[in-house]
């Protein structure tokens, strides 16, 4: 038959989108096409961080004085679920045009809540029409004095952190005023701009607690995270900052262009830090360009790396992790790569599958990894699927490793993406840093022992 | 300068386009003229004919990587840049589409930076707002309409005025008119009057003349041919006067009903809303004959806001969410990536949480053979037929013998039809059933969820099977909920007690096989009861004669006991039905007569917005509890899960009337499946959210009651509740 399809499937443009606009604090953004589209949208943003919004999950008592009582989210546009909402366009709208109900839904909003900017997003369906909208939005938002973008492609199917990236360069450009673009000194301690996460991620929270906590015992301060919940004052003094830190060169490659064109700082890290050695390098890479002390930093890496070291030899003794678990893992190829070099460069363990995701990304990152596997002669793990492996633990997605289950249980499945199996995480957690290393092999080690009990 | 020639098709745009961008080139300035009319003949005279390729062909057969402006890029007579935007075969995709593609790929690579003069050769017909492209802001600067003196022509000119008037309300874009003469009659007095009555200057006259015709045979510009000639003098005064500055003019379109006393020929010179211009002729006195049209917003119901209740879901992914439980076919989701990513996360989430919360993995909603097209720019613009077939070929070449295929929004816009796909699939031994939901075309989640139902229903039952005396069908079981397996196991107890097999479950967790045999089963019984599911129970009356039991899965212990009796009657098992019944009646009372003291004389108020409560007033009853007051809100009939409700006036009145009951009455404990209803309940009330998919059987009510008593039990509350202030502090 097929063969799983599930794994291939990825966000796209829109999304992308999405997740830039929305991942800004005060703006409204408004599907400009049916209530399906945003309705998902909506759904899948309202799970990962706790927002103002969150308020409207709440159950009991709660939810009654805040949720069902309010205008807005019981209007048209919102239909019962929390920010993005949505234009409710129906078939006819197509053949007659869409600025009249786009419109009520834009008034219906900025009359109801003060936003700092909005942005109207065109609906794929939408988008084939080829409305000229700007100019009706131009006034409108002139009239309620707030910036707006209009993003009139949704470039179907194409990869969403390039419409994430595209995006974020269009809002740093509409949010951060034009005279201060350009880097301007600002006295006191070290600021940095992180670069590279969104709010799709699987430990947003507490990954940007662990990097924060790492710059923070080196003296250096994080002064905003675009993509990732920062506001709109934040961007706009987003050029004061002595360094703009980017992790994740898939989704932030023309962001980074962008800011170096501004002729701001930028330090392109090429992955997330995960690991040990990758923790490590990434505190000095930073205290160097800034000329702070990592010492600290680099102190409290170690004390985990010794806890590190007392749990794995004392489970494992000399021989280091089983030789016949291996790992199977997908995601973006600068992600990949921090997490082959923490599990076979530093925990000893071997590739069983690497499972690239958005291959429209090609860039260094794969280039790197590639060479990695040609390395060890391990190049065949890059063609083998993902859900046919076994006596293997699976770092993915909640879908992939449901779909690695169907096939075998002899595999323990860490979700390292979304969307998840459930699990609801109260704790902050991270897979990044030295903290985030230890989490990682509390997972693996348990992991060994599940799938233990199968030989 | 930027400038777009707009004109009625066959009037002579781009001849007038070619020539005018020749002119500029003899003036020596760098021209680029790009053709917007999908026929791509645009720029032929400036570069003799040579085959060009289109910006669209070249995208649809280049990798994104390797694309360069060079490619689409010819130079022709005196350096002028050639580009012909392209657009899909006649009836497939979306030419409008083309346009802005072709813009955008031309901005991506700064090409308009490399010129001084831009000539927009574009289609008349304005029909999607993809022709409009050219004249909005950030390309042309100014518009020369052409047209000769023929009432179509007229026609197409005041239709392009109206509709730069849309796009740029009172700004100045328009040049003038350029008037190509056809030697009719008295076209002119008809053209200057036209001009006249929309404000616009006749920039330039251009005589009908054999030697247009001449350089057209040797595909050449009038320009080239001969730049002495009156003919190329005309173009060269013209590029002359953009050389000088152009004025440029407001658009002010006739009405409809001006235009047809325009074209009747009735007082031509009174034509206008003369009221808006700033010199007012003799004539303008007239003007009481031509009302000023009475700008009245038309109605359509769409307009109306209240008639927008929201659209739960979209129908595509209603329908994606239905075909993924024909476990043996291979669902094909014709559509964009992100739709397909959302589908795909909403099914798996029921999957995903069974998967966590009880350790089960339910294959149904992790579909093996599920296949997407991944919808591109590329598709929408030139129709995805293609790219649907190679899909489903692929898969028939796998082996997969049956494909339900769903298309999205963007196959119903671009009208792609994959009829044709099913014939060519059958040869191949495979059945490919298509559910055409086309995204909103369809209306919301259910829509599509009917579509599928519906599809097969009509489509996929054989009528050659042979009858198989102890089996059932179960009917439109819920299909988004993780409790609907239980439910299935409930049901199917009571069957296995009473000897009567499950047939075919339609359509829930099922095979092709199940369906194809639906008539095996003598007898059917629905799961549930809404519109859609007296619609799904007619097709199988009337099309195949079926019968059905009475009412659907039983819920509480009087109805259980009337359904089984009926089973028991249809399948000659009175004896064995009698006989489950009694223990189950056992059984039922010993455990209310346990809750009982829980709950008698307890006040409650029920508020309901949904049918079939019966199980519900039962176990009231059977438990002791006093009703204070019971609301039953929304239609009788409901398809959307009590959505559209909470946006109709009853609800809002139904739901005061609670409030006002819920201060006004001594109530101890709230029975509501709808939540949203309650506003300010005092602590010391319990409120008990009923499921939305309760089990079915005898014991529904117990069931739910021994639920209730432990929610009755707890009176503490809890100090957290204090630290919402805390949460406002720190995350909002």
């Amino acid at each position: 038959m097929t063969g799983s399809y599930l794994r291939n499937t990825t966000p796209d443009y829109l999304t992308g989108e999405v997740f830039a606009c929305e991942s800004i604090k005060g703006g409204l953004v408004l599907l400009n096409g049916p209530l399906g589209c945003r309705f998902y949208h909506s759904y899948g943003f309202g799970k990962n961080t706790i927002q103002e919004s969150g308020l409207w999950h709440l159950r009991g008592e709660l939810e009654l004085k805040n949720a069902m009582d309010d205008h807005l989210l019981r209007s048209q546009y919102f239909a019962g679920t929390p920010a993005i909402p949505g234009s409710n366009l129906r078939y006819e709208d197509n053949i007659f045009g869409t600025w009249e109900q786009l419109e009520r839904a834009l008034r219906d909003c900025l009359t109801e809540r003060e936003y700092h900017f909005f942005a109207v997003l065109q609906t794929p369906g939408t988008s084939l029409l080829g409305e000229a909208l700007e100019q009706n939005l131009s006034r409108l938002a002139k009239e309620y004095e707030v910036p707006f973008l209009f993003l009139e492609s949704p470039q179907f199917s194409e990869n969403a952190f390039i419409g994430f990236d595209e995006t974020m360069v269009k809002l740093l450009h509409l949010l951060v005023p034009e005279q201060k673009r350009k880097k301007q000194a600002k006295a006191g301690a070290p600021r940095v701009n992180l670069f590279g996460f969104y709010t799709y991620e699987k430990f947003l929270e507490g990954d940007l607690a662990e990097i924060r906590s790492l710059l923070e015992i080196m003296g250096i301060e994080i002064a905003c995270v675009p993509g990732a919940g920062s506001t709109v004052e934040e961007l706009q003094v987003l050029p004061e900052a002595d360094l703009n830190l980017f992790f994740a060169p898939e989704r932030c490659q023309q962001t980074m262009h962008y800011l170096e064109q501004q002729g701001l700082p930028i330090l392109d890290f090429g992955s997330m830090p995960v690991g040990f050695d990758l923790t490590e390098q990434f505190v000095k890479t930073v205290a160097e360009r800034l000329g702070a002390d990592a010492s600290p930093a680099l102190v409290r890496i170690e004390k985990d790396r010794a806890r590190a070291f007392y749990h794995l030899a004392r489970r494992f003794g000399n021989h280091g992790f089983p030789k016949n678990i291996r790992y199977a893992i997908e995601g973006e190829a600068s992600f990949v790569y921090a997490w082959m070099d923490f599990l076979s460069g530093y925990l000893g363990m071997r590739p069983a599958c690497i499972h690239l995701l958005y291959g429209q990304c090609k860039g260094k990152a794969e280039e790197k990894l590639r060479r990695m596997l040609e390395e060890w002669g391990m190049e065949d793990v890059l063609e083998t699927d993902i859900t046919k492996v076994e006596n293997a633990i699976v770092f993915g997605s909640g879908n992939t490793i449901m779909d690695a289950f169907l096939h075998s249980e002899k595999l323990y499945g860490v979700e390292i993406a979304n969307p998840s199996t459930e699990y609801l995480h109260v704790v902050p957690k991270t897979y990044l840093g030295s903290k985030g290393a230890l989490y990682l092999l509390e997972q693996l080690l348990n992991g060994v022992r599940m799938l233990g009990a199968w030989d | 300068m930027q400038i777009a020639v707009y004109g009625k098709g066959g009037i002579g745009k781009s001849t007038v386009s070619a020539n005018l961008s020749a002119a500029l080139a003899c003036c020596g300035k760098k021209v680029l003229q790009i053709g917007c009319d999908p026929k791509h003949d645009s720029t032929r005279l400036l570069h003799h004919g040579q085959k060009v390729e289109t910006i669209l062909e070249y995208l649809l057969n280049t990798p994104a990587d390797e694309q360069r402006p060079e490619a689409v890029l010819m130079n022709g007579y005196n350096g002028v840049g050639c580009v012909e935007a392209g657009g899909p075969r006649p009836g497939m995709g979306c030419a409008g589409r083309g346009i802005l593609t072709s813009f955008d790929f031309l901005n991506k690579f700064q090409v308009f930076s490399n010129y001084e003069h831009i000539v927009y050769d574009v289609l008349g017909d304005v029909v999607c707002g993809g022709f409009a492209v050219p004249v909005r802001r950030q390309y042309a600067e100014a518009v020369f309409l052409v047209t000769s003196g023929e009432a179509m022509a007229i026609y197409a000119a005041n239709n392009i005025l109206q509709g730069i008037r849309n796009l740029n309300q009172k700004e100045r874009r328009i040049a003038g008119i350029i008037y190509n003469s056809r030697g009719i009659g008295d076209e002119s007095t008809r053209v200057y009057a036209f001009a006249e009555a929309v404000g616009l200057p006749v920039c330039v006259r251009i005589p009908r003349s054999d030697r247009f015709a001449r350089a057209e045979r040797e595909a050449v510009t009038v320009v080239e041919q001969d730049l002495h000639s009156e003919e190329a003098q005309i173009f060269l005064n013209l590029a002359h006067q953009i050389e000088a500055g152009l004025e440029l003019h407001e658009a002010k379109p006739l009405t409809e009903e001006q235009m047809e006393h325009f074209m009747r020929g009735e007082a031509p010179m009174t034509i206008g809303r003369t009221e808006e211009r700033s010199t007012v002729s003799r004539t303008c006195e007239k003007t009481e004959e031509f009302p000023k049209e009475k700008v009245l917003p038309k109605k359509r119901a769409l307009s109306d806001p209240f008639s927008r209740v929201p659209l739960f879901g979209c129908a595509f992914n209603g329908a994606v969410a239905l075909a993924i439980h024909v476990k043996d076919a291979a669902v094909l989701a014709h559509a964009p990536k992100s739709c397909v990513w959302f589908s795909q996360n909403g099914f798996t989430a029921y999957a995903r949480r069974g998967f966590y919360e009880r350790g089960i993995l339910y294959p149904a909603f992790i579909p093996q053979h599920f296949e997407a097209t991944d919808l591109t720019m590329q598709d929408a613009v030139f129709g995805g037929v293609e790219h649907a077939r190679e899909k489903a070929l692929a898969l028939a070449a796998k082996g997969v013998r049956t494909i339900l295929a769903v298309t999205s929004c963007i196959p119903g816009m671009s009208g792609d039809d994959l009829t044709p796909l099913k014939e060519e699939l059958k040869a191949l031994g495979c059945e490919m059933y298509l559910i055409p939901t086309d995204g909103v075309a369809a209306g919301d989640y259910n829509e599509g969820m009917a579509l599928c139902y519906k599809t097969l229903a009509r489509e996929a039952i054989d009528r050659n099977v042979e009858p198989e005396k102890d089996s059932i069908n179960l009917v439109y079981e819920l299909t988004w909920s993780s409790a609907t397996d239980q439910n299935y196991q409930i049901i199917k107890a009571m069957l296995d007690g009473l000897g009567i097999r499950v047939n075919c479950r339609f359509l829930c967790a099922t095979s092709m096989e199940e369906i194809h045999g639906f008539l095996r089963a003598p007898y059917s019984v629905m799961a549930r009861d809404d519109v859609l599911g007296e619609e799904l129970k007619a097709i199988f009356e009337q099309k195949y004669g079926c019968r059905f039991l009475d009412g659907t899965f039983p819920k509480g212990f009087s109805e259980t006991t009337r359904w089984v009796r009926q089973l028991g009657s249809l399948y000659e098992k009175e004896s064995q039905a009698e006989a489950l019944i009694a223990r189950e009646k056992a059984r039922y009372q010993e455990r209310i007569q346990a809750l009982k003291p829980n709950f008698q004389g307890k006040k409650c108020i029920i508020f309901l917005n949904r049918p079939g409560n019966e199980w519900l007033f039962e176990v009231v009853e059977d438990l002791g509890l006093e009703q204070l007051a019971v609301f039953v809100a929304g239609k009788e009939k409901e398809n959307n899960a009590g959505w559209n409700h909470r946006f109709s006036a009853k609800w809002e009145t139904d739901q005061k009337k609670l409030v006002q009951a819920i201060k006004e009455l001594p109530v101890e404990l709230i029975l509501t499946s709808d939540r949203s209803a309650l506003a300010d309940v005092p602590n010391h009330v319990t409120v008990i959210d009923l499921m939305a998919n309760e089990r079915p059987g005898f014991l529904t009510g117990v069931e739910a009651a021994e639920a209730w008593k432990d929610l009755m039990g707890t009176k503490m509350e809890g100090r957290w509740k204090r630290d919402r202030i805390l949460f406002e502090k720190y995350y909002t």
